[in-house]
């Protein structure tokens, strides 16, 4: 049995093993068809219960969920189980895991044959362009497509600096367990429990998003155990990279393309990305638009989607044809990303619009030096009219994830437009 | 000569008084607003996350209210972590307006 570290929780001071994640993976009785995990270890146990099991689950944190009937129901369909309209994941209590079988699930899951046949679909819920997060059911295939199994991974010890259910946290998840790493849970902490848990546990490998390393990136600490830094979810701004570099100076930073629509699909070294050969074919830049081939895409995404390609909505300068070449501009134009999550200010407003004494609102992004960009709104209120900030707020929060919640609001006379007539949407 | 010193010490004591107070006015209103309890104890080395609990979109509308206030991103070259902190990066940026 695998007495080597899986988990380490600095916050709580757990360290579970590889042999004690296969005690508790058999102990999962049942796997609900949403799960909705009060820490990291726990959906862990839980999602390696529906790979085994061959079932579904979706997974949520506090913030996000419920799947309702017909997203339950179409993971059924996907998976051809009888129980169309079963709410409850699927699988009837399963008897796992003997000893060995925790191996051997694990190395199921780089082996590309047992992959593709593997049925479990889980769900991850989106930051959402809608007013309600979008379940998004990936196969296991998706799910692993970046994965790198190899001795010289043997070693490497990850930070987990992603919330439980949030994709970039899977990949990390998958990434470590494929190669019997350990992972240490570092979403949550301050950034004095993080600088010394990089040190304690001697974390190699970190993966986050830029608002990550904003707040990590301070003061004069520097960490020479870590020998990878991937970035993704927004952009980088270049004084960003060179305090990373100062702080981690043994490590290559690499940004990573990666969306719950579509998974990880490229890495960068520096700012430009190359396609490698074996998606050429299967990316392509229209208009200054980066588009992804739909066999690139999650299951449901896949299904909903009729075109053969699609569109990201990023927008790109292209450096050279071959290979392609190309680098990141913008994402799409009227999105705002707050810390990596992508906003969509035109549901905002329709949100806005629903209130009876609001005669106009404008939703924009605000640049901003801890997150990227905040949500800010400017609203006209009907003639007459009175509203205060906080019940805005208070309102919009009962159908808006948080970061679409506009957190600076402005009183105006009039809404700005550009020369023609649309909304300023940036300020 | 001497009352010249004096009047400018004495206009920097105002000054570091007035722009101190708006601060931790400023910081306590968003403490306040975020939902969370205001400690009264709450000092130039309370700690932005770890005492006040601010997490990243809380400090990130907390930059917004400050460069509103004193014409200053304190986080635009690094984060701080403490309320003395952005005290003293506010501090720099009216020195150097003043020069």
């Amino acid at each position: 049995m695998n007495e080597n570290l899986f988990w380490s929780d600095p916050a709580s001071g757990a360290h579970l093993s590889y042999a004690e994640l296969a005690i508790d993976v058999g102990c999962v009785a049942r796997v609900p068809g949403e799960f909705r995990a009060s820490g990291s270890y726990e959906l862990f146990v839980m999602l390696l219960a529906a790979i085994k099991a061959e079932t579904h689950v979706a997974l949520a944190t506090g913030e996000v969920g419920v799947a309702d009937a017909s997203e339950l129901s179409e993971a059924n369909r996907s998976i051809g189980t009888s129980k169309a309209a079963d709410l409850d994941g699927g699988a009837p209590p399963v008897n796992f895991l003997s000893s060995g079988s925790i191996d051997v699930l694990i190395d199921e899951l780089s082996d590309e044959q047992c992959v593709r046949a593997n049925k479990c679909r889980i769900g991850v819920f989106t930051s959402g362009t809608s007013g309600r997060p979008k379940l998004i059911w990936h196969s296991l295939k998706s799910l692993t497509r970046a994965i790198q199994v190899s001795p010289k991974h043997a070693d490497d010890v990850w930070g987990l600096a992603y919330g439980p259910t949030h994709f970039a946290g899977l990949q990390v998840f998958f990434q470590a367990i494929a190669n019997r790493n350990p992972i240490v849970g570092l979403f949550g902490l301050g950034p004095a429990a993080m600088h010394e848990a990089i040190d304690e546990e001697s974390i190699t490998h970190l993966s986050a998003t830029p608002t990550f390393y904003r707040l990590l990136c301070t003061g004069g600490n520097v960490h020479s155990s870590v020998k990878a830094i991937t970035l993704g979810g927004e952009q980088m701004e270049e004084s960003l990279r060179t305090r990373i570099e100062v702080m981690f100076p043994n490590a290559r930073v690499r940004n990573i393309y990666a969306s719950t629509e579509a998974g990880t699909v490229l890495v960068a070294d520096g700012e430009s990305f190359v396609v490698p050969g074996k998606y050429r074919d299967l990316v392509r830049i229209l208009e200054s638009e980066l588009q992804l081939h739909r066999s690139l895409l999650a299951d449901s995404i896949k299904h909903d989607h009729a075109g053969e390609y699609f569109k990201t909505g990023d927008l790109v300068d292209v450096l050279s044809e071959e290979p392609l070449r190309f680098r990141f501009v913008s994402r799409r134009t009227d999105w705002i990303n707050v810390g990596g999550y992508k906003v969509n200010p035109h549901q905002v407003e329709s949100r806005i619009a629903e209130f009876e004494e609001v005669a106009e609102a404008r939703v924009y992004g605000r640049k901003n030096s801890v997150v990227g960009n905040i949500v800010c709104c400017d609203i006209q209120l009907c003639e007459g009219e009175q509203l205060h900030e906080s019940a805005i707020k208070q309102r919009l929060a009962e159908n808006l994830a948080r970061h679409e919640v506009p957190q600076i609001i402005n009183f105006v006379e009039s809404i700005s437009l550009t020369a023609t007539g649309k909304k300023q949407r940036s300020k | 000569m001497v009352l010249m010193c004096l009047r400018k010490f004495l206009a920097i004591l105002r000054r570091l008084d007035r722009f101190g107070m708006t601060l931790m006015d400023l910081i306590g209103e968003q403490v306040v607003s975020c939902g969370k309890r205001l400690d009264p104890k709450m000092s130039f080395d309370s700690r932005l996350r770890e005492d006040l609990g601010f997490d990243s979109l809380e400090l990130a509308v907390l930059t917004v209210k400050i460069e509103a206030e004193f014409g200053v991103d304190v986080f635009a070259d690094g984060v701080v972590n403490t309320v003395g902190e952005i005290e003293e990066k506010i501090q720099r940026h009216l020195d150097s307006i003043s020069e």
